[in-house]
């Protein structure tokens, strides 16, 4: 048993660690990592913002909602390929595994920012508020990169 | 006897391929075969059908024949897709970037299936975000339908809240510089695949 007690130290240390970098938002057990988004072209009306989940408690929590200033409306939408097409599909309730995480990223899971109040601007940061059963409110800034980008601006 | 039938044949003979050389030099000259673009297959496609007629970006009456002189890359989306259809207009930007003097040979379109919403000047706004020289092609609903069906594009609205999205096969679509054969990429095509079947669509020769 005893050997374990070094790794675990490390592994909190770690954890102090990513707490302190910029972009890194933590309530209770839940971090987010790579808060991102993309610029709107013009015209378009919805954005997508992207994020890693990361659960460090020893029960699994729930994202339930999200809001932004920047927008009417949050919700979590997946794409998914069925029968040849992509498929866009709003998901409730999204469970983020004791110990485990969920990626956010283009071609699968996103927030959808829901009729824009102003398009996203390459460079700005947009405020977005994630609601969780367990861990609350967990206020994180999505960092827009330019419209397409397959990642944030390093 | 024997002499005479033998040269009766050495001139029917000469007569044969002489008839044979003259028929190589007086057929018309047939339609080059299509290239073997790997990554990508011939589609039963026909962009000159007539029926096949759209909007620009600017709002101008269009047919596949209008572009005759550059390939086309078409992808079919719509503007108000807030994930999979920016991704893909990023990449194709950076293909195109990498094509050199060939670019100019090039012109990307986005088909939109959202016509009544992707009017040309939302449509013209939209693409040029990605590239400058991007274009896209609207129309009325029954237009689009018939230029997604023509190009085998499976898609469909679908209800999300109060509002709707579309759901559609995100292939990508090449019609070569004469405005008569369309390839579709298959599912596992690479960009590098595209970047290929480019080159040698851009530096055909046009009859
Ligand atoms: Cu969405």
């Amino acid at each position: 048993m005893s050997d374990l007690r070094y790794p675990r130290a490390a592994i909190a240390g770690a954890l102090v660690a990513i707490s302190l970098l910029p972009g890194v938002a933590r309530a209770a057990d839940i971090v987010i990592e790579r808060p991102w988004s993309r610029a709107t072209p013009p015209g378009a009306t919805v954005g997508a913002g992207y994020l890693v989940i990361r659960n460090t408690g020893k029960s699994a929590d729930r994202l339930v909602g999200a809001a932004t200033p920047a927008a009417a409306m949050v919700q979590v939408h997946e794409i998914r390929m069925a029968d040849g097409e992509m498929q866009m599909r709003e998901v409730d309730d999204l469970e983020i595994p004791a110990g485990g995480s969920v990626h956010l990223e283009p071609g699968g899971l996103h927030l959808m920012l829901m009729d824009l109040v102003a398009p996203l601007v390459t460079g700005t940061t947009v405020p977005v508020t994630l609601e969780f059963a367990g861990a609350g409110r967990v206020p994180v800034e999505l960092a827009v990169a330019p419209p397409g980008a397959p990642g944030p601006t390093p | 006897m024997v002499a005479t039938f033998w040269r009766a044949a050495a001139i029917a003979a000469l007569a044969l391929l002489a008839g044979f050389l003259l028929s190589l030099v007086l057929r018309p000259s047939p339609t080059a075969p299509a290239p073997e673009l790997p990554g990508f297959y011939l589609s039963k496609t026909d962009p000159a059908a007539p029926d096949l007629s759209f909007l620009d970006q600017d709002g101008q009456p269009r047919t596949f024949a209008d572009y005759r002189g550059r390939v086309l890359v078409v992808f079919f989306g719509f503007v108000r897709c807030p994930d999979v259809c920016p991704t893909r207009l990023f990449e194709l930007a950076q293909v195109v970037k990498g094509l050199g003097p060939a670019r100019d040979r090039v012109q990307v379109l986005l088909a939109t299936l959202d016509p009544e919403r992707d009017v040309p000047e939302v449509l013209k706004g939209y693409v040029a975000a990605f590239d400058p020289g991007f274009g896209g092609l609207t129309g009325t609903p029954d237009q689009m339908a018939t230029l997604a069906q023509r190009f085998y594009v499976a898609w469909r609205k679908a209800p999300l809240g109060a509002d709707y999205t579309i759901d559609h096969s995100a292939a990508t679509y090449l019609v070569d510089a004469t405005g008569r054969r369309v390839y579709v990429a298959g599912s596992d095509t690479t960009d590098k695949q595209l970047f290929a079947a480019l080159g040698v669509l851009a530096s055909q020769e046009i009859p």
